[in-house]
């Protein structure tokens, strides 16, 4: 049952590696907020199930319960929202895309929930 | 040695590479990204040390330092579309 945990563990790294090459080969913001999410979250979720997996087999139930499963539902529910938000700010903050990006689906539309600007 | 500690470490040099792209990012953007990609991984590392120590008490710090990435981000946010 541990290699279960360590397999989960591995696939954890990978999406954390990933997440981590994004942000420093994408060119700009927005690219990185969608490689470092998506791949950071994913990673996540997956170590936090391979812990709780460990827990179970070590005999740490008593002390740690679900925690893991809630730390992971959190960030499941957190890290996108976070991460949407941020990109709509960055938008409308008027950071520049990149050069060669193809389509821009808010171009022209105004800010939702807002007066002025 | 066990494999909590070796994930630790390899997460832990994650987070020190972000680190760079904290101090040398080209716009503000790319440093908020960076931080608030550093947070989750600091909160695994915390809980995987608290199941290298068999305590549960590391994964509620864990908990609050996530709970304190989204704030901060969402906090960041409003303040760069001059909300706050």
């Amino acid at each position: 049952m541990d290699y279960v945990a360590y397999v989960l563990y591995g696939i954890g790294i990978f999406f954390n590696f990933a997440g981590v090459v994004g942000i420093f080969r994408m060119p700009d913001p927005y690219c990185k907020l969608q490689t470092s999410t998506k791949n950071v979250t994913l990673g996540c979720i997956s170590i936090m199930c391979g812990l709780f997996i460990r827990e179970i087999n070590l005999g740490l139930i008593a002390s740690f319960g679900v925690k893991p499963l809630l730390l992971a539902l959190f960030m499941l529910i957190t890290n996108p929202t976070a991460s949407h938000v941020l990109a709509q700010a960055c938008y409308y903050a008027g950071v520049p895309m990149w050069s060669k990006s193809v389509t821009d689906h808010l171009k022209g539309k105004k800010e939702a929930g807002s007066d002025e600007r | 040695m066990s494999p909590e500690i070796i994930v630790m470490f390899i997460l832990l040099c994650f987070a020190v590479a972000l680190l760079y792209r904290v101090i040398v990012g080209p716009e503000d953007m790319d440093r908020i990204v960076a931080i608030s990609t550093i947070s989750p991984i600091t909160a695994i590392i915390l809980a995987l040390w608290g199941l290298e120590m068999h305590r549960g008490i590391y994964l509620d710090i864990a908990l609050v330092i996530a709970l304190l990435d989204f704030i901060m981000v969402v906090a960041y946010s409003r303040y760069i579309r001059g909300e706050l």
